[in-house]
């Protein structure tokens, strides 16, 4: 309830009626003013149907409708088929999207601005008000900065509802950008390593196609894609599509996931961290049998054969002398590959040819892949299939890696120029808490030699990353218990997510129902959604946009950092700095009508065709000018975890990993499911029961390990250990155990986790390329509990 | 049997050591506008310590207060508060302890053992802002009155629905003393219609499961007091209407 400075028994004090006609009807406790309020004016209960969007950091973008009346949301409706643009096609609300009122309206929503009173992570807290609030986080802005400077200032990442053109973890940095900078980070945990690996082959890391280009497809192989459950754009609008048209889908994944379930005819298991090796042996079938297509690799590839390799390149070191056994003696064939991925010979022999033989093909990685420690390799292994194929440049083929393309957006509030030179790896930040003097350029700091503070404030705002999706989470819970290592961290959000549990100040955020903003289609649309300011925000939550600014004020930078505007005057001035480059854009009054607009653009966009139609005149973007499948680059480095040639290689963690593989034989694997957007509805009961939280094991294992369905299950290494029911499916391959992310961190009272958190069994190991994060190369055991 | 009595009787009331002075006023016959002004005094007693943690003077107003000290001699759970206000007033560790219990069971800075919103507990989402929100809302509006936070927060809070009733009561109050009694009838109507259709729909469920995690003596009192005596009060406004019939 709504706190007064005072509270006297007396309830006519009180504010939360306000009453009309009440006279001296006084029981006998009441002493003190009355204060009798005027009639409320009756309101208008018509329903509005306002067009808007969420701003979560969710793929769909999809057009949605809430119905208003007398100032509450009363339901959500989204696109009708009716209104479905084919030539940008909307997403539609899928089961997240109707589900946004619950999640509007949950009992749980945080209130009020919390101050921490116990231990840190021991969950006590205490109401304070915005005020107090701000005057803590203000003092202490002030007081570490002028003891660390600002380098010691690390805003995180937003992995929830974190905002678009109104970024919100950027607020936070355009604030600090006003004070004298921040510590950054680089390196997408999403897609930092494919985009890593995509960049050493072509030179840039827009390898994809407008996904119109599908349609012309003969088959198509999503290799770890899973788009049915994380809505990556619009991809399944046009996979549906080819689907009826008659194009073959193949699903190669340790899990038989809902994609799997939507398009495939034939789904192809395989061990996590063995990709290559499946690779290696597709590729050693078409060179073998002939099927590859040489013009495309003399022309465009180096790396390839020895008659193709870079200037000062010992012999023997191409990807054809290792694939045929002339660099190592042994034959990369499918026998072989089948003892690694267990994907069997014959399937992998069928496999290549139909690939090979299916012109055009597309082979579209997902970045579940990439996220384990071989995932640069095989990023980089998908890119040579579509080379070794000549499907790069083609309509309806594809070019592999991270498949980004480049897409029209509307503007963003600036974050402005930030002083402090240094950037680090997002893998490096619990190393500059624990000691930021071994911060290393060797593992990615960049713009000096050494870090000049260590990390002493972090803000997280509308993100879960913190405590919740950052690897390694019992060690990272011991780092930020110590509060003189990170001396103070603030959190937003709209739940009291495990990384709020670890703030020392909470802070309540809006929704997306409660602000202004201009949401962007994820990659292959070309639209933006206004999103609509369609209810107030509840109890006392405030955009962070409006404390950042109140906070602006106290340290003295308000003007510079609002430049005298508002939230809504800001979306405003961002519509107009938009209409700069699109004209057709319509005015604020219209587009609020609307809710949408589209950009132009051409289509079909595919990837690389200036390159492969005009190779004289339009060079890849590489230090050769060519598809580089063997990176002179990567062969200075000698480092064996990442060679030159994109080829199978033991992983980390893998299950070649001996002997740590006798100890913990399964490797564990997260996916992101339908009922998810990272960690944001954890606690939403309705998305709770679309699919429950357990763990995936198969029927093989189940029976040697003696759990039954439904058993509650402890999963462990050396790291951690869950709890968690079992799911005994065959829709998971022997010697893997899956568990969907996106729990909240729960440790017990021995520190096991109770909520599932895959993130307790994860490593913060570094991957070879570029110190990306690979938590998804994980061994553990499991047991019952 | 007196029809207060009965009514206690029939509704099997538990925990509570007796309705004695209630009952006492009841029987005086005349003193129709003692009891209610007994029953504003309880709404308005578990209005302040369910919308807010007491300040001292508030506490202090607690303690004190004369009507309390009478309705505690009979009233366990109002006994149970008056105990821990004093506590409160005279040991800072208590007053310490009765917050925290008030910041776990109230103010929501982690997901509440029991949401104090009806909407939570009745509507098929179990979300703010169900159909019980509107009804509620509905009528406040009866009455001329809004949630003065409608656009933020739910109608339909505990501490705002006690507040409502304290309003129809204190409007019966005023509504006695004129010859007429029609408005006073119709008073007594909706605070029945509307415990039976609101308050006593969720609330004692609600307190129910607050109980067992209420630490300090201050909003143990305050629960029991809710589950207890709510439903006691309607059996007291059926006899007060019965009593306007004849």
């Amino acid at each position: 309830m709504t706190a007064s400075a005072e509270t006297p028994l007396s309830i006519s004090r009180r504010t939360f009626l306000k009453w009309s006609a009440v006279s001296a009807a006084t029981p006998l406790l009441l002493h003190g003013d009355a204060l009798l309020q005027p009639a409320f004016a009756a309101e208008s209960a018509n329903e509005m149907i306002i067009p808007t969007t969420s701003s979560l950091d969710c793929g769909g973008c999809c057009l949605n409708m809430a119905h208003v009346r007398d100032g509450v949301i009363t339901r959500i409706s989204t696109r009708t088929d009716a209104a479905l643009n084919p030539a940008i096609p909307v997403m539609k609300g899928c089961v997240r999207g109707r589900a946004y009122r619950k999640y509007q309206y949950h009992p749980d929503r945080l209130k009020y601005p919390l101050k921490r009173v116990g231990k840190r992570g021991e969950g006590k807290f205490e109401r304070i008000s915005w005020d107090e609030a701000l005057d803590i986080t203000a003092r202490r802005i002030r007081e570490i900065t002028e003891k660390y400077g600002p380098a010691s200032r690390f805003p995180l990442l937003g992995t929830g509802n974190d905002g678009s053109s109104f970024h919100f973890p950027s607020l936070a940095r355009r604030l600090f950008n006003c004070t004298g900078g921040f510590l950054p980070y680089y390196h997408s945990v999403s897609s930092g390593n494919t985009a890593a690996a995509t960049s050493t082959v072509y030179g840039e890391v827009t390898s994809g196609s407008s996904l119109d280009t599908l349609l012309h497809s003969k088959l198509i192989i999503l290799w770890g894609h899973n788009p049915v459950e994380t809505i990556f754009g619009h991809t399944n609008y046009y996979l549906k599509q080819a689907k009826e048209n008659g194009c073959k889908f193949i699903v190669i994944d340790p899990r038989h996931s809902d994609s799997a379930i939507t398009y495939a005819d034939q789904w192809i298991p395989i061990l996590p961290n063995t990709d290559n090796a499946l690779m290696d042996a597709m590729a050693y079938v078409i060179v073998t049998e002939n099927l590859h297509d040489t013009h495309f690799l003399d022309t465009y590839c180096v790396g390839f054969d020895e008659e193709h390799m870079p200037e000062g390149v010992p012999d023997g070191e191409s990807y054809l002398s290792y694939l045929t056994g002339a660099r190592d003696g042994v034959k990369k064939d499918p026998a072989w590959a089948e003892g690694i991925c267990k994907v069997p010979a014959n399937t992998i022999r069928q496999l290549a040819r139909e690939y090979a033989l299916a012109k055009p093909a597309a082979l579209l990685s997902g970045w579940g892949p990439q996220r384990h420690f071989s995932g640069e390799r095989s990023a980089r292994g998908s890119i040579m299939l579509c080379c070794l194929t000549g499907n790069v440049g083609k309509l309806g083929g594809w070019a592999g890696g991270i498949g980004r393309i480049s897409r029209p957006t509307p503007a963003r509030l600036p974050t402005l120029k930030n002083p402090v030179p240094y950037s680090i790896n997002i893998m490096q930040w619990t190393d500059a808490v624990e000691d930021y003097t071994k911060v290393s350029v060797k593992e990615g700091l960049k713009g000096g030699d050494n870090l000049p503070a260590p990390i002493k404030m972090i803000f997280s705002i509308a993100g879960n990353y913190l405590m919740g999706m950052n690897p390694d989470l019992n060690k990272t819970r011991k780092l930020l218990e110590d509060d003189t290592k990170v001396e103070f961290i603030l959190a937003c959000d709209l739940l009291m997510t495990s990384t709020c549990q670890y703030a020392d100040i909470v802070l309540p955020s809006t929704t997306f129902f409660e602000c202004w903003d201009l949401v962007r289609s994820w990659e292959y649309g070309a639209y933006f959604i206004l999103g609509q300011k369609v209810v107030e925000p509840m109890f006392e939550a405030r955009h962070p946009y409006d404390w950042l600014r109140d906070l602006a004020k106290r340290l003295g930078v308000e003007e510079k950092f609002s430049e005298g505007r508002s939230q809504e005057e800001w979306a405003r001035h961002l519509i107009d700095e938009t209409r700069k480059k699109n004209p057709r854009l319509p005015d604020w009054e219209e587009l609020k009508k609307q809710g949408i607009y589209y950009f132009d653009y051409p289509t079909p966009v595919i990837g690389f065709k200036k390159q492969i139609d005009d190779p004289a005149n339009t060079p890849f973007k590489t230090p050769s000018g060519k598809i580089e499948l063997f990176s002179k680059g990567i062969y200075a480095r000698k480092d064996p975890q990442i060679p030159a040639t994109p080829h199978y290689v033991p992983a980390w963690e893998g299950p070649e990993d001996h002997p740590l593989v006798e100890k913990y034989p399964f490797q564990v694997i997260g996916w992101k499911g339908r009922n998810g957007t990272n960690s944001c509805y954890f606690t939403h009961p309705w998305l709770q029961q679309v699919d429950v939280h357990t763990v995936w094991i198969n029927p093989v294992d189940a029976m040697k390990k003696n759990i039954k369905q439904g058993d509650t299950v402890r999963v462990f290494n050396n790291r951690g250990a869950l709890l968690i029911k079992a799911e005994v499916t065959p829709r998971i391959i022997p010697g893997v155990l899956a568990i969907p992310t996106g729990a909240w961190y729960k440790p017990g009272k021995d520190g096991t986790d109770l909520n599932g958190c895959l993130n307790v069994l994860t490593s913060l190991q570094k991957s070879p390329l570029t110190n990306g994060n690979a938590p998804h190369s994980c061994l553990a055991d499991i047991g019952k509990a | 049997m007196h029809p207060a009595t009965s009514v206690q009787k029939n509704l099997g009331l538990t925990g509570w050591s007796g309705h004695g002075n209630i009952n006492k006023l009841y029987t005086l016959g005349a003193n129709t506008q003692s009891i209610l002004k007994l029953r504003a005094q309880v709404y308005n007693l578990a209005h302040a310590l369910t919308g807010s943690f007491p300040s001292q003077s508030m506490l202090s107003r607690i303690a004190s207060s004369p009507a309390l000290v009478v309705l505690a001699e009979d009233v366990e759970p109002v006994s149970m508060i008056l105990e821990g206000a004093e506590a409160c007033l005279h040991d800072v560790a208590t007053a310490k302890a009765a917050e925290e219990d008030y910041n776990n069971l109230y103010m929501a800075s982690q997901s509440l053992t029991a949401p104090l919103w009806e909407s939570v507990y009745r509507d098929p989402e179990h979300s703010f802002f169900g159909d019980a929100t509107w009804q509620v809302r509905e009528w406040y509006g009866q009455y001329n009155l809004a949630f003065s936070n409608k656009d933020k927060e739910p109608d339909d809070h505990i501490t705002v629905e006690l507040e409502f009733m304290h309003y129809l009561i204190s409007a019966s109050i005023e509504a006695l003393a004129r010859p007429e009694k029609t408005d006073y009838a119709r008073l007594c109507a909706d605070q029945i219609a509307f415990l039976q259709e609101h308050l006593l729909q969720w609330a004692p469920q609600s307190f129910s499961m607050q109980l067992p995690h209420a630490k300090t003596a201050l909003y143990v009192g305050t629960a029991r007091l809710i589950v207890d005596y709510l439903p006691y009060d309607l059996s007291l406004l059926i006899s007060l209407q019965n009593e306007v019939v004849q």
